[in-house]
């Protein structure tokens, strides 16, 4: 296989070559370990404006592609984290592991951040980077099953449970807690791209009583829910969630009949970009049937992404644990360093 | 001439032509400054649109063929810039130049000759915007070529619904654009194509196809974006026939000699995803508006196609795009379907509708816009009305400029203030003369090259721009070579006024007309070189192959070249045929006639043509009684038979015949004479 590189990388983004999240989040990763594997960087802070370069390119062409940017947020922390063990816990910064909650709050988000600086060139802090970063490749490729095992303690026998569209993730939770326990699934259908259609098969084939609806009757339907579990593109920093058109209806109908609603992600789709920044816009093409005469007049406005509230949300199941909306600004201190905000 | 399959091992290169002298293109008053691939659509260039697309849908080579004339420079550096941008991971883009591509024909011809062409490739137009999904057409192309091998193109057209199709002026949308199509319904085989001139809502249909086939799948007006999956048998094809000019003659010889040649052509009517030519100014507009409308998603307005990142603002409910430079407000005075480019300034008082302003444009208080394209740096001061035209770079509007639809401002044009702009219009800002040179004396009397100031009152007391007028069409036949290189024009339709007159002139008519210049330009060298009857033959022979015209056309189209041949040797400042330039000519092409004149019909058809040559120059009159003399006795092609016949009858009914029949009475009177006693003429002509 060829080496990874920043061009190709993008070019299979925008062609949306990726068939899941995962794989967006996996093969980022890779390109960012063959950076600090073969670029030639000298000094910490080389190495980090390489890194952010990545952020910068796919925020300006792909805005709403966050994944690969949360990764590079996450490699950010790490390199920096490891800059700064190496150099014997002294460091210029008051980083001693884990930032303070106030120093957090200070950060302003719409001024310049400078990256910190990391002058010193250290030479074992390329080994060390790897070696944070192949652990992180390991709880990436295990976040999806750590996630799916948490479905029989979350799910219980003869409950009802309505989701939305088509997500991996939620169909392996689902898959998972039908083999010991016995449910109905409802399943919207999303609509315009109906990927809802192929959860419901695949939600079927595995034995579970599957029933689908029509995006616009999820609110008749949810009398009757006991639960509402779905997936996401993006958790904001706010809390709430950007994801598949039609859930934010779904989330106020959960919420006016106050069913649970459970988010399952894992924590690379924590993203710092807040509330609903950036909306992707598609094309009338993708809700007109092909050979409908419609005036040139009428102006067709299709949007890409929902958004949902963060006090619409109950929780969000991840790999690392169950995770409250109002906790997620505090999971982020963790996961992402906070001078790399401003992108 | 056999097809030759080979096997390939190493891993196939899908190659795409694209050729950039489009049969129609936009009128001087554009591609004079910019080619036409080059002109920006929603601030961004066609080529740019075909080339992003290409891309997408993984085509790895992409030949741009363009023709030498002044802006292959500009389309080399445009290619070279979009390539850069993609390092080593993205698309080839080879720029070839030919020096004499006149037509599609003519670039596959020469492609062959280079070699370029590896597999089978893509053939399109440089100026399409398509989002249909390439991968599975050509996989499906593919599939049927493996099944079977004479298959040799597939042809691909959109079915869209006629609604919209008849919305847009029949001009437009006219035989151009779409075709008639019969298929096999089971193997997508192309049976019969035909493009739809007439409006009747009636399709013939030969009934031999319905022996072949049981059933049969008719598209009365599909959409033709001339996109093609060709084969390698393609281009060898074209180099073996050099008569094929262009995608319809192959169309049609491929279908009309099936037997003969073993090949076959499928259609694949796709359904879903976008394309649309803007192949004329109205084609224009309204692949601008679909842009605009984003049907083309996901190459719309914001992104940019060449770097991919995101340069526009875009408003869904108003659904316009701006640069975040531009002065523009959001909603700005009811303004809808509107793109502003960096840096311009738009008044809050300004309406933009369907308009795209390009990059450091100022639009002052009150201009309204409908439909307006207009590119960079352009000033338009309070009080202008634009519509459906065109405004190129660097122009100055001043104060209540109006702009009917239609127009054509040229680049640094200045008009105004107060004046209105009739239809159609074609404005540029220095004098024609200038920018179309021209070595043929004629031209000098022409009218518009005269004006060497400005008229003010067609560009205003501040202004300064010179009307382009439409060429005349028989001046166009003379000047073709000189104007098509000039301007960057191919051999399509000539006629200058883009908007309207573009679809004027019929096929037929023009390759008439092309044929007419070809034989006069072999004649008249062949005279200078004195050369032999058999190769005059061969040359007007191959004209006439290369243009698909009837034998009467070809007698005709001789005997008026030979009599215009000499005249044009003895041309000497004085336009008057002399006689004995005539007879020089006639002494040398005798042969060449006798060649095409077999049957007294014939001879009638000469009679009729020589009475048709009177009809338009009337100078030769006074020699009509000789040559028909000569031609009677000396070269003994006509009989003096069928003169008299064709005498009696009336000729051919012109008004130039009641002349000629007074002036070559004597003639006749002894033609009569002489034929009563046939022995006495035989020896006396000898």
């Amino acid at each position: 296989m060829a080496p990874p590189s920043k061009q190709d990388f993008i070019n299979k983004l925008r062609l949306e070559k990726f068939e899941s999240e995962q794989s967006k989040a996996e093969e980022s990763l890779a390109l960012l370990e063959h950076i600090v594997a073969n670029a030639s960087w000298q000094t910490g802070s080389e190495l980090l404006t390489l890194l952010r370069n990545v952020d910068i390119e796919v925020s300006a062409k792909l805005p709403w592609e966050t994944t690969p940017r949360n990764m590079v947020q996450r490699a950010l922390k790490i390199v920096v984290d490891e800059y700064s063990s190496c150099r014997g816990g002294v460091s210029d910064m008051n980083t001693s592991g884990h930032p303070s909650f106030p120093q957090v709050t200070m950060v302003d988000p719409t001024g310049g951040v400078e990256l910190p600086k990391c002058d010193q060139a250290l030479p074992d802090l390329r080994d060390r980077v790897l070696e944070a970063l192949a652990e992180y490749r390991a709880e990436l490729e295990q976040s999806d099953e750590l996630i799916a095992v948490q479905g029989e303690s979350k799910i219980h026998n003869d409950e009802v449970i309505l989701t939305f569209d088509w997500c991996g993730l939620v169909l392996a939770f689902l898959t998972r807690a039908a083999k010991r326990r016995h449910f109905h699934v409802i399943v919207a259908e999303g609509a315009p791209t109906y990927q809802g259609h192929r959860m419901a098969a695949s939600l079927s084939r595995v034995g579970i009583q599957t029933t689908l609806i029509q995006d616009c009757a999820v609110f008749p339907m949810m009398s009757r829910v006991n639960k509402v579990i779905i997936g996401t593109h993006t958790v904001l920093s706010n809390g709430g969630i950007k994801t598949d058109l039609g859930a934010a209806a779904l989330a106020s109908a959960a919420k006016f009949y106050s069913v649970p609603l459970y988010v399952c992600t894992p924590t690379y789709k924590f993203s710092r970009i807040s509330g609903e920044e950036v909306n992707h816009c598609g094309s009338g093409s993708a809700i007109i049937p092909t050979n409908t005469p419609l005036p040139s007049s009428v102006n067709v406005a299709v949007s890409r992404f929902d958004y949902v509230p963060p006090e619409n949300v109950t929780s969000f199941i991840t790999n690392n644990r169950g995770i409250a909306p109002s906790y997620v600004y505090r999971h982020l201190t963790e996961l992402y360093d906070p001078a790399a905000y401003h992108v | 001439m056999a097809p030759k399959v080979e096997v390939h091992e190493e891993p196939s290169v899908l190659q795409a032509v694209v050729l950039t002298e489009c049969d129609i293109d936009y009128g001087a008053a554009i591609t004079h400054y910019n080619p036409k691939v080059l002109v920006p659509l929603a601030n961004t260039p066609l080529l740019d649109y075909t080339l992003a697309w290409l891309e997408r849908c993984g085509v790895d080579e992409v030949i741009v063929y363009c023709r030498a004339n002044p802006h292959t420079d500009k389309i080399k550096q445009h290619c070279k810039r979009f390539t850069s941008r993609r390092e080593e991971c993205g698309i080839k883009v080879m720029v070839v130049v030919s020096e004499d591509c006149l037509n599609l024909g003519d670039a596959m011809r020469d492609l062959y000759s280079k070699s370029l062409l590896k597999d089978d490739f893509i053939l399109l137009q440089g100026d399409l915007v398509a989002t249909l999904n390439l991968q599975d057409i050509v996989a499906k192309h593919k599939e049927n070529r493996l099944s079977d091998k004479s298959m040799i193109m597939t042809c691909v057209y959109v079915n869209k619904p006629l609604e919209t199709t008849a919305v847009e002026g029949e001009e437009g949308r006219g035989k151009e654009v779409t075709a008639t199509l019969v298929t096999a319904a089971d193997t997508g085989k192309l049976l019969l194509h035909r493009r739809s001139r007439n409006k009747s809502s009636k399709i013939s249909i030969p009934t031999e196809l319905f022996q072949a086939s049981s059933d049969l799948l008719t598209y009365p007006a599909a959409y033709d974006p001339s996109l093609a999956i060709c084969s390698e048998v393609v281009p060898s094809l074209f180099s073996d026939n050099f008569d094929y000019g262009s995608r319809d003659s192959l169309l049609r010889g491929v279908i009309e000699q099936e037997e003969l040649l073993g090949y076959s052509i499928r259609c694949q009517v796709v359904q879903e995803g976008y394309a649309c030519r803007a192949s004329t100014l109205q084609q224009y507009q309204r692949v601008s508006g679909e842009v605009m409308r984003r049907e083309a998603y996901p190459m719309v307005c914001e992104s940019s196609l060449t770097s991919h990142r995101i340069r526009y603002t875009y408003d869904p409910f108003t659904t316009t795009y701006w640069e975040p430079s531009a002065k523009f407000t959001k909603g700005n005075g009811g303004a809808s379907e509107a793109v502003v480019g960096a840096g311009t300034e738009v008044d809050a008082g300004a309406i933009l509708t369907a308009s795209v302003v390009g990059d450091h444009c100022t639009l002052a208080d009150g201009v309204i816009a409908n439909a307006a394209f207009i590119m960079n740096n352009v000033q338009i001061k309070s009080g202008c009305e634009l519509s459906h035209c065109y405004i190129g770079d660097d122009v100055v509007l001043e104060k209540g400029v109006v702009v009917s639809s239609g127009c054509v401002v040229g680049p640094g044009v200045r008009l105004g203030p107060d004046v209105t702009i009739p239809p159609g219009t074609q404005l540029v800002a220095q004098p024609p003369h200038h920018h179309a040179p021209s070595t043929h004396p004629h031209d000098d009397f022409d009218e518009t090259a005269r004006v060497k100031e400005a008229d003010p009152s067609i560009c205003g007391s501040k202004g300064k721009a010179f009307i382009l007028l439409p060429e005349e069409s028989d001046q166009d036949d003379d000047d073709e070579e000189e104007e098509s290189s000039d301007d960057g024009r191919s051999s399509g339709p000539d006629e200058g006024d883009s908007e309207d007159a573009l679809m004027m002139m019929s096929d037929d008519e023009h390759s008439e007309n092309e044929f007419r210049r070809e034989v006069q330009e072999s004649l008249t060298n062949g005279m200078r070189k004195k050369s032999a009857a058999e190769n005059m033959v061969l040359e007007i022979n191959a004209s006439r192959h290369a243009y698909n015209v009837s034998m009467e056309d070809v007698l005709t189209t001789v005997t008026q070249g030979i009599l215009r041949a000499g005249q044009t040797q003895k041309q000497d400042g004085s336009t008057e045929p002399t006689w004995p330039g005539i007879n020089t000519a006639l002494k040398c092409f005798a042969d060449v006639l006798r060649n095409y004149v077999r049957k007294g019909r014939d001879q009638l058809l000469v009679l009729n043509a020589i009475e048709k040559l009177m009809v338009d120059s009337p100078e030769y009159l006074p020699a009509t009684q000789k040559i028909l003399f000569n031609l009677n006795q000396t070269f003994e092609i006509l009989e003096g038979e069928v003169i008299i016949h064709w005498y009696k009858k009336g000729g051919a009914g012109t008004t130039a015949f009641t002349t000629i029949k007074t002036s070559i009475a004597q003639f006749i009177e002894w033609l009569e004479k002489d034929s009563e006693d046939d022995d006495d003429s035989d020896d006396e002509s000898s």
